[in-house]
């Protein structure tokens, strides 16, 4: 998505974007790779070559060495508001000559639609809203504004409804629901949200989906949840707000998980976890500890 | 007062022009002069003189009913200050003395929506986005004129203000040029500053050229600086190649005197004089002719026979057609500055320090 953009900033520049006070000298930054902040210094692996270096920091690291500082309470927020602003670049909001969008789609403004997207009957997109590359949804779906839905991503993939005939064979049920997708939603690659047979597939406001993740036909995610690589939410799944899981954890369908809790990697939900917060792991998960 | 606060700050593109002009014309030649002068520090700025100015005017900047980075001093339209960042440092800067903010996402939409408040939706229909220099910070201004789409339909025209194309063309690229994109709702001029034809040069007639391409309207409001174009047949050439560039004349505006600034400024009878010159030479089509003007504490006033009113002490009382009463009943904050008065008529009339030859 995003691409390496090579501009010389001053690091009084970043601290006049922050809105925050430079101590020390006011060095030109030719590349983001210039910058450290308590986080990036914990995780070494950071290019080398720098004579010169500005460190946003809480205070929780050594100054000394560092040409330039600017203090914050929240550092490593405020590198990722000057890497977008100043150091990546993104390309152009355009329909790509490739992409596939049906011309009973309703297309917002700005939105940019990657190469080889196929974009179906009855599907909304809001403002600003990306859909990048290999992309396919299908309607009904409405998508909220500045959304984000990576790579290979399916929206609407047919849920995996199959009732059995008089004759026990299995039969597909047409699924027919709506996909609701809110606001500022991030939908990484790979990932599937399914279609029900009626009933409605809701991804709420500020949810972030990461890659490979699996969304069950009329499950509802709730507003700023995160849900890591490998997840899987199985279908008839209500998660509340604030919900975290980590990566490859499983949730049975049917299952209800009120807000704020957080699921532990690898973890199996098979029951309700009715009550809000809480830390639950294993298989089948259990209350690790409380909120 | 030194103005040390304001250090000298230059890009990598400038610093090469300049290398450039001085290997081709010399030092002492007004090509090289012409952009050495607007940025490079000069011991001349420490030298005690008459201009004071700490602020060019106070009109509800961080004050008031007004919020943050927001300047009313006209009916219609509105001054928003997202960011006081700029890429390189104007010698003769009017907000040098400000402190350097930046506008959050949170108190851009509040812009916004003062803009689309109350009486603001019959009045207001056209923002001049500047400051500090916008286009460093094109995302946050993507996200400012999509709050004004949704939160203020009155807002039709929009102007930002900017010198980037000729300070470092090369950041005129796609996520600026976004920018100026995909919001049919709005028209979009370009405000810039040419000083001096030196400015122009293949990349920076290329950065012009590609938001051109957009149906953006440019033009340029310059300032007469003493040594940068305080010579006919210099501004004859700026006129011409702005004009070539298909860059609007505006104002040419007298130098505002900012502490640090006396030996950038000339009189205004010489501004007078010059600006009669290019009006009335026959050198330059009326097509590609300034108005001249200066920015007084209570805004700009143009200067047309009978402007200046009296001489005192230095001082030019300046004749506006600005009245007390409409400034106060779109921006109740707004304070008559020591130096204006009102006249017999209502109107506002200003003292304005002049320069020196």
């Amino acid at each position: 998505m995003y691409q390496l953009k090579q501009r010389e900033l001053w690091a009084s520049d970043v601290a006049g974007y922050l809105n925050r006070e430079l101590s020390g000298e006011d060095l030109a930054l030719e590349s983001p790779y210039a910058i450290r902040t308590p986080v990036l210094l914990k995780q070494g692996g950071i290019p080398d070559g720098f004579d010169k270096l500005l460190l946003i920091t809480d205070g929780s690291v050594v100054e000394e060495g560092f040409a330039a500082v600017i203090r914050s309470a929240s550092p490593e927020l405020d590198l990722a508001r000057v890497l977008l602003e100043f150091f990546a670049s993104m390309p152009a909001h355009t329909v790509h000559p490739t992409a596939v969008v049906s011309e009973h789609a309703m297309i917002g403004r700005n939105v940019g639609i990657g190469a080889h997207s196929v974009i179906g009957d009855g599907v909304e997109i809001g403002d600003n809203t990306r859909i990048e590359n290999n992309v396919v949804i299908h309607g009904p779906a409405r998508i909220g504004e500045s959304c984000v839905i990576k790579d290979g991503a399916v929206i609407g993939s047919e849920g995996y409804g199959f009732v059995a005939d008089e004759d026990g064979k299995l039969f597909h049920a047409p699924q027919l629901g709506l996909i609701r997708i809110g606001d500022r939603v991030w939908i990484g690659a790979n990932s599937t949200v399914e279609r029900a047979m009626i009933k409605e597939t809701t991804i709420e406001d500020d949810a972030k989906i990461d890659d490979l993740v699996h969304i069950g036909n009329g499950s509802t995610i709730g507003p700023r949840s995160r849900l890591t690589a490998g997840t899987v939410i199985s279908f008839d799944v209500w998660l509340g707000a604030d919900v975290q899981v980590a990566p490859s954890a499983t949730v049975r369908h049917s299952v209800t998980v009120a807000d704020g809790i957080v699921i532990g990697q690898g973890a199996v939900v098979v029951t309700d976890l009715p009550e809000p917060g809480g830390v639950y792991v294993g298989v089948p998960a259990r209350l690790l500890r409380k909120a | 007062m030194p103005v040390t606060h304001f250090p000298e700050k230059i890009t990598k593109f400038l610093r090469r022009r300049l290398v450039e002009l001085k290997e081709e014309h010399g030092e002492d030649s007004w090509q090289y002069r012409g952009i050495a002068l607007q940025y490079f520090r000069d011991p001349r700025e420490d030298v005690d003189a008459p201009e004071e100015n700490i602020k060019h005017y106070e009109a509800g900047v961080t004050a008031g009913e007004l919020p943050p980075g927001l300047e009313r001093l006209y009916r219609r339209s509105l001054v928003i200050e997202p960011t006081l960042v700029c890429i390189a440092h104007c010698r003769y800067c009017l907000r040098s003395n400000y402190a350097k903010h930046t506008l959050s996402e949170q108190q851009l939409v509040d812009v916004a929506r003062y803009c689309g408040s109350g009486a603001n939706q019959d009045f207001l229909n056209e923002v001049l986005i500047t400051g500090g220099d916008p286009l460093l910070i094109p995302n946050r201004i993507e996200f400012l004129l999509n709050a004004l789409i949704e939160q203020a339909p009155n807002i039709r025209i929009v102007r930002l203000a900017t010198r980037i194309p000729t300070q470092d063309p090369d950041r005129i690229d796609q996520d600026v040029l976004r920018v100026f994109q995909n919001k049919p709702s709005l028209r979009f001029e370009m405000a810039t500053q040419v000083n001096s034809p030196a400015e122009f040069c293949p990349e920076t007639e290329e950065a012009f050229r590609k938001v051109r391409a957009l149906g953006v309207k440019i033009y340029s409001q310059n300032v007469l600086l003493k040594g940068v174009n305080d010579d006919s047949a210099v501004l004859v050439d700026l006129y011409d190649r702005m004009r070539l560039n298909d860059i609007e004349a505006h104002y040419l505006f007298h130098s505002v005197p900012m502490r640090g600034t006396h030996h950038l400024r000339t009189s205004v009878d010489t501004g007078l004089k010059l600006a009669n010159g290019l009006t009335s030479c026959g050198r330059i089509s009326g097509r590609a002719k300034p108005m001249f003007a200066a920015m007084t504490d209570i805004g700009k006033i143009t200067f047309y026979q009978g402007t200046i009113v009296d001489r005192r002490d230095g001082k030019l009382l300046l004749q506006s057609e600005y009245r007390l009463e409409d400034r106060l009943a779109w921006n109740p904050s707004w304070d008559l500055p020591e130096s204006a008065q009102v006249d017999s008529e209502g109107r506002l009339q200003v003292w304005y320090l002049d320069g020196a030859d």
